[in-house]
């Protein structure tokens, strides 16, 4: 009788609701399926290990995406893609990987679209260039 | 007119959470859209920046860097 074996462990997959809403306003039909299905994917089982690649610290176009992952959609060499963000849950300090782009990898350059990788170093960096108004009465 | 990217909190509940100024107007009217940097993603799901051999160390290796991005 064989033994009986563990699934294996994969790492939860959060999804920032706004940062996804933005990134699907931005795609293409068929992007936008690819989108769809990959979260309830990733929402119901996890991210796949073996499809798990590290990003570039620097990338050919300038972008730096340090500490981050990726996987290729629809696996294993699709034409779209998901960088994630290693981060730990600060309640019970488990890891987690965060859903900070979703997008094509290769846009035609008549489309003006961008790359997945240049919206994860947007979200990135967007920080360092913003001034932040600390009263939320600013705003009101 | 344009606004630099101005980033506020509001705490009224129902539109609480943070934003980024995308237009300011003469008569000080503003138009928000969701702030979606990592910053403010960190912030509304309580988390804090890891790294790859955290990750590597409690699932096992990832795939090496492609040269793409």
């Amino acid at each position: 009788m064989p033994p009986v074996r563990r699934p294996a462990r994969t790492p939860p997959v959060v999804f920032d609701d706004a940062a996804w809403a933005e990134d699907l306003a931005a795609a293409s039909e068929r992007g936008r399926e690819v989108a769809i299905a990959v979260r309830d994917e990733f929402e119901l089982h996890g991210a796949p290990l073996a499809q798990l690649r590290e990003c570039e610290a620097e990338g050919p176009d300038g972008t730096r995406l340090g500490q981050c992952l990726k996987v290729y959609l629809p696996p294993t060499h699709g034409a779209h893609g998901v960088v994630l963000k290693i981060e730990r849950d600060r309640t019970n300090r488990r890891l987690r990987l965060v859903c900070i782009a979703f997008g094509p990898r290769h846009p035609p350059r008549s489309s003006n679209t961008s790359r997945v990788y240049e919206i994860a170093d947007r979200r990135l960096y967007a920080s360092l260039s913003a001034a932040r108004a600390e009263s939320p009465r600013d705003a009101r | 007119m344009n606004a630099t990217r101005l980033k506020v909190r509001l705490t009224e509940s129902g539109v609480a959470g943070d934003y980024v100024v995308v237009e300011r107007h003469q008569n000080g009217g503003l138009v928000l859209e969701p702030d979606t940097s990592l910053e403010a993603i960190r912030h509304r799901h309580n988390l804090a920046s890891a790294t790859v051999a955290e990750f590597e160390a409690e699932y096992g290796p990832v795939l090496a860097p492609d040269g793409e991005g």
